[in-house]
């Protein structure tokens, strides 16, 4: 009995594993179908995915048009029942969590930003390229400057540029703030909040994590004890979250 | 697979020459180095690729230097960090014994179908294959889509049509078994990231042995794709030392939340403790070593 009762779970947990595999592609071709599968990696790599899911979704069919042929493929049912349905239930709670909470990006999850590194815009680079930029500025934005200044980390070479980006408020403290943006490099578990350092004396009008609007002037400055480049703000006006909140 | 050497050391060596030639992250070696194992690799071959293929792949090393432009050094000593530990941990488990290290189902091959056709001559290669003592009506019973047959001489055997239908089943099987470790490291890992303050491990970080210790935890944590990791390093070049920077991104693609679930597949605990515990002290001392001496 217990035998028959084994050999009928292993069955059906591996019916509901195939079924997966027709799930789960069909769930990601539907977040694409919404262009929300930015939300998860950066556009340049969605057409791994793509291969990715073409290759489950045919396993997935084509193991499933050998069972409407009725072909005894399986093998006996073999290790504990149990663990044949949690590791079984286990690969179906992205699926069901996915579905039943929605998926958000990590900018407007307060929780998760508050956890990211916060990093300087450009915290890498070493190297300095050339001297003082000439190209208008005005029209960059927020990836624009952090690619600029990733290449030349010296803020001397920025001075007196005009800038208007936007991003979320992040740690506003009188007089200061952080303009805050996700960037990904490929997909979303290796975000990391880029943070531009700007100065602006009415902060008391925002609120954390609200997105805005900054524009004003690039200089070189004293930002916590160390030199950076900071943005003195003319202006800040609030907006809406873009459809897109990463940088990529 | 044939050309593998038998020599242990030619062996470690070429593992490497495997791990730079094979594009695999972290994630994609570990069925990689079972199913090397399962075809009769060296068990201390295979797990020097398993520690070394995922840095030291084309893709992570053309990462590494777009991360980090103008500090060649990281590139280097992540490498050669790479290398030594990798084959120093090859070795150490070379000199034991491989049903000591690996589950029976890989060391031996968990089914009984590989037996051979009906009829047919049992087959042992190379001693791989250990059928004595099972179960005569399963060794005639190959109608089923069991893991570790997937490259036994059975399978020439059939017809195309079977053997297509075979393979269907076969990858089907091998992507769920990953599939299911793969979730379980990433919800831990995901736990992890959200609910531990990582400002926190910024601030234990500023001392050249503390930060090193907590870059490897932050790399063990995060269980980021080898093939990106460098970019998230860059983030802390600022702050944490260089010597620290290297350990997260040799540590990291070696042992991390995420592979470490999915090696239980594979490896018996005792084993995975001991090899975790030889990776987690060469990586200090080595990321020490370039923080007090190299650079």
């Amino acid at each position: 009995m217990r035998k028959k009762t084994n050999k009928a779970i292993f069955k059906y947990a591996k019916m509901a594993q195939t079924l997966w595999l027709v799930l789960f592609p069909l769930l990601v071709l539907e977040l694409a179908s919404k262009t929300k599968l930015r939300n998860f990696i950066n556009p340049r790599y969605i057409w791994i995915v793509y291969a990715g899911i073409d290759i489950i979704l045919a396993i997935g069919v084509g193991v499933f048009a050998l069972r409407f042929k009725n072909l005894k493929l399986e093998g006996p049912a073999e290790g504990s029942a149990f663990w044949t349905v949690f590791w079984t239930a286990l690969i179906f709670v992205p699926l069901v969590l996915g579905q039943v909470l929605g998926n958000q990006p990590l900018a407007s999850d307060r929780t998760a930003r508050d956890q990211a590194v916060k990093s300087m815009v450009a915290p890498a680079a070493k190297s300095a390229n050339g001297g003082t930029l000439k190209a208008d500025t005005s029209g960059w934005s927020f990836n624009d400057w952090f690619v600029a200044v990733s290449s030349d980390p010296e803020p001397s070479h920025f001075e007196c540029k005009e800038a208007s980006i936007d991003g979320q408020v992040f740690d506003f403290n009188e007089g200061a703030f952080y303009l805050s943006r996700y960037k990904i490099w490929c997909c979303a578990a290796d975000a990391v909040a880029v943070n531009m350092p700007v100065q602006y004396k009415k902060t008391s009008e925002l609120k954390d994590g609200q997105w805005v609007e900054v524009s004003g002037v690039m200089k070189a400055a004293t930002w916590h004890g160390t030199r950076a480049l900071v943005l003195f703000a003319n202006s800040v006006t609030q907006e809406k979250q873009p459809n897109d909140p990463y940088i990529y | 697979m044939k050309w593998f050497p038998r020599r242990t050391s030619l062996a470690l060596l070429y593992a490497l020459v495997v791990g730079f030639v094979f594009p695999v992250c972290e994630c994609g070696n570990v069925p990689v180095a079972r199913r090397l194992m399962a075809k009769g690799v060296p068990h201390g071959a295979a797990i020097t690729f398993l520690l070394a293929a995922p840095v030291l792949n084309p893709i992570a090393i053309i990462v590494t230097v777009a991360a980090f432009p103008g500090q060649p050094e990281i590139l280097w000593l992540r490498l050669t960090f790479t290398v030594i530990i990798s084959l120093s941990v090859g070795a150490v488990f070379s000199l034991i014994r491989k049903s000591e290290v690996v589950k029976e189902s890989v060391a031996v091959g968990a089914c009984a179908a590989v037996a051979g056709p009906p009829g047919g001559e049992k087959i042992d290669t190379h001693g791989r294959l250990n059928v004595g003592g099972r179960d005569e009506a399963m060794l005639n019973d190959h109608s089923h889509d069991c893991n570790e047959c997937a490259d036994y001489a059975y399978y020439r055997t059939l017809p195309p049509r079977q053997r297509g239908i075979q393979f269907l089943f076969l990858v089907r099987n091998e992507f769920i078994e990953m599939l299911r470790l793969l979730v379980l490291g990433a919800i831990i890992a995901a736990s992890f990231r959200t609910f531990v303050p990582q400002a926190l491990l910024n601030k234990v970080g500023v001392s050249q042995v503390l930060s090193v210790l907590t870059l490897m935890l932050l790399a063990f944590i995060m269980s980021l794709c080898s093939n990106v990791d460098a970019f998230f390093a860059a983030a802390f070049a600022g702050t944490f030392s260089p010597g620290s920077l290297v350990a997260f991104l040799v540590f990291g693609p070696m042992i991390n939340v995420k592979t470490l679930v999915m090696m239980t597949s594979t490896f018996k605990a005792r084993a995975l403790f001991w090899l975790t515990v030889i990776v987690v002290l060469a990586t200090f001392m080595l990321a020490l070593l370039a923080n007090y001496v190299i650079l």
